[in-house]
């Protein structure tokens, strides 16, 4: 992917280009609004990283205009401004996704990677049906069905199930799920979601946590290769 | 000194003065009307009255036969006025004054007045002497005694008045100077609290039926708020040291743990936890902190409480099972309620997130929500070892973790972010020892 950091703080931008870069992305940075609205414009990129608080443009306003021209890059809001309304108002001014600064980096890749892939496989070209491996989803009449076998699953099992398949051979990090299957926005104390997928892994007779596998301080990813 | 300058430029001596002022006008003018119009003035009339029957026997002079009758006439009609015809030596000739009276007093040039005996007992009389060509004198004397009572009973009013008066002066100089010492007072202690920044200190309340006591009580109420959140702030700066210091030492050990070794990843998962635990603390401060602002107010709307409550048991309903709880669910089918939905999830998350914590395995959690008495109230019941009384209050507050939970993970932050959700939806929470458990009541405003 081609991915564009617009961030002022030497030190997030290097360290995310060098981490993407490793992750194998190619990766341009600017340091200041105004230069990263120029290559916004000028080049096309897969995903955007724009730091809220810039020199010279804030990073709302170049949403804002890059959406205003019809550019739908799908775009990662970095701030230190980390609540609730604080990522409503980025969200509303076309950010896409929202992380709060400190993060960590595997988060931050876990998120640029689930936006490529959702630029790549635009809204019309999404089926009704998902899979990964021997798991089969109908979205449609909410069945799953895994080796042949057609498992029964709650609603939000299978909202569960599904943010993971769609984001197959990704890493998948416990805030995305959070924000991306609940409806509401909120800490939770304990590691609820890892027993939402282990019960969600029983149900699927996933034993050996081999379809969905944990990545350890991260994660889930659901394996597509086999 | 500078107290008696400060009661001088102070307002209450100021009334004080200006009533001072006003009460002397009306004292003056009582008094000039006392002695302008003094008993002289008082007996003009009489004095004419006199003068009249004087006339009136002056032209008689020379037929004494008819002044006699003329007088017995006049006595016999009016009581008031008596007479005595005499001649030039002094031998009473007629009329109803007999003998002359010993005391004399003379009232003006002409006015005589003396006391006579009557039906009622000794009464003033003022009387005028004329005397006839012939030598002979008459003496035309009114009862006064009606008009001097009068009299004498308006100087004494007037008199009491302007003791009234006086009295009022003095009261009122010493009210203000009672207000003005005891604002002083206030003042100072006041001042003495800026100056040594002590807000332990009070103001000193001797009684209470004035408003100025009352101002005190409201003003110590005032202080021992101030106080309150003072030492709620330094508290909770004392346990952000003391919180983060611990997980911060540790990280440091751990980074210099690194130095004389080869990194390994397991390595760098603990300090990254170990942060992500001292950021985790920091958030939940800030968040706090901003729903204690009421940054979110405008997030209200109208939100259904069953749907949070489902939700919120669906959520927590697999980390249950795995203690082996179950949830025991009675919630009516809407109940819609103010509020911020995302606030209230996680303050019913906290709950229940506790209550798990703190059950024993096969035990019930019960989740209820209905209305009562018009208010919509929410119950999270577990049957764990409850809070003991003393600690009812103190679990609430930032960092403090009671001795039952200090082994459990947490931050301590769970509970305050609870109250200040709840305080942001004006609703209040009880917390009840059910015996055996907690049972922890939310209880919301009505919704109109």
């Amino acid at each position: 992917m081609k991915i564009l950091i617009i961030e002022d703080d030497p030190k997030i931008r290097t360290y995310v280009g060098k981490g993407l870069k490793e992750a194998g992305h190619v990766v341009d940075l600017a340091e200041d609004g105004e230069m990263g609205l120029h290559r916004a414009t000028n080049e096309k990129y897969d995903v955007l990283i724009v730091d809220r608080m810039l020199p010279l443009l804030d990073g709302l306003s170049i949403i804002k205009t890059l959406r205003g021209s019809g550019n739908l890059t799908g775009v990662l809001i970095l701030s230190s401004l980390g609540d609730v309304d604080d990522k409503v108002t980025g969200l509303r001014a076309g950010g896409d996704d929202y992380l709060v600064k400190p993060f960590a980096f595997i988060e931050l890749l876990a998120r640029v990677e689930a936006l490529g892939k959702r630029a790549s496989s635009p809204l019309s070209a999404q089926s009704t049906t998902l899979k990964a491996g021997n798991l089969e989803m109908d979205l449609l009449a909410h069945k799953v069905r895994c080796n042949g076998k057609i498992i029964e699953l709650q609603p939000r099992e299978f909202r569960l199930l599904e943010y993971l398949v769609k984001f197959k051979g990704q890493l998948v990090t416990r805030t995305m799920l959070l924000e991306g299957v609940w409806d509401y926005h909120f800490d939770p104390q304990t590691s609820v979601i890892d027993v939402h997928i282990s019960r969600l892994r029983k149900k699927l007779g996933d034993t050996g946590n081999t379809l969905i596998k944990t990545v350890r301080g991260a994660g889930y990813i659901i394996d597509d290769s086999f | 000194m500078t107290v008696s300058r400060r009661y001088i430029e102070s307002s209450s001596f100021k009334m004080a003065l200006l009533f001072t002022v006003l009460l002397a006008v009306s004292a003056a003018i009582l008094g000039y009307f006392l002695i302008d119009l003094g008993k002289r003035d008082f007996l003009r009339e009489t004095e004419a009255a006199i003068d009249i029957e004087i006339s009136m026997v002056s032209g008689m002079e020379n037929v004494g036969g008819e002044l006699l009758t003329y007088i017995q006439r006049r006595a016999k009609d009016d009581q008031i006025v008596r007479f005595r015809y005499e001649d030039a030596a002094g031998k009473l000739l007629g009329g109803s004054i007999d003998p002359m009276p010993a005391t004399i007093q003379k009232i003006t040039e002409g006015v005589l007045g003396f006391d006579l005996d009557t039906l009622h007992g000794n009464q003033a009389f003022a009387a005028k002497i004329h005397t006839f060509d012939n030598g002979t004198r008459i003496m035309v004397a009114r009862n006064v005694h009606e008009l001097i009572a009068s009299y004498t009973q308006l100087k004494h009013l007037s008199w009491l008045i302007m003791a009234l008066m006086l009295i009022v002066v003095l009261v009122s100089f010493g009210i203000s100077h009672f207000v003005v010492s005891r604002i002083n007072r206030i003042a100072a202690t006041a001042q003495h609290i800026v100056k040594t920044g002590d807000l332990s200190e009070r103001l000193a309340i001797d009684s209470r039926w004035d408003d100025l006591s009352n101002l005190s009580l409201v003003l110590n109420g005032f202080l021992a708020k101030i106080e309150d959140l003072m030492n709620g702030a330094r508290e909770i700066s004392n346990n952000i040291a003391h919180d983060l210091r611990t997980p911060l030492s540790g990280l440091r050990s751990d980074i210099e743990a690194l130095k004389n070794q080869r990194i390994d990843e397991e390595h760098i998962d603990m300090v990254l936890a170990n942060i992500d635990h001292i950021l985790g603390v920091f958030h939940a401060l800030l968040r706090i902190a901003n729903i204690e602002k009421g940054k979110r107010s405008q997030q209200m709307g109208e939100v259904n409480l069953s749907k949070i409550i489902h939700d919120i048991a669906e959520l927590y309903e697999p980390v249950a099972e795995e203690c082996d709880i179950r949830f025991d669910i009675k919630v009516a089918a809407t109940l819609m309620i103010k509020g911020d939905g995302d606030l209230l999830f996680q303050l019913f998350a906290n709950l229940v997130d506790n209550a798990i914590k703190f059950s024993p395995s096969h035990s019930v959690i019960v989740l209820n929500a209905d209305i009562e008495k018009n208010q919509v109230v929410a119950l999270v019941g577990d049957q764990g070892p409850g809070i003991a009384e003393d600690e009812k209050e103190k679990v609430f507050k930032h960092f403090y973790r009671g001795d039952a939970s200090r082994t459990t993970p947490g931050n301590g932050l769970g509970l305050s972010l609870v109250r200040a959700v709840a305080e942001q939806h004006h609703a209040r929470i009880t917390l009840e020892n059910a015996a055996p458990g907690l049972q922890v009541r939310v209880i919301f405003q009505p919704y109109r």
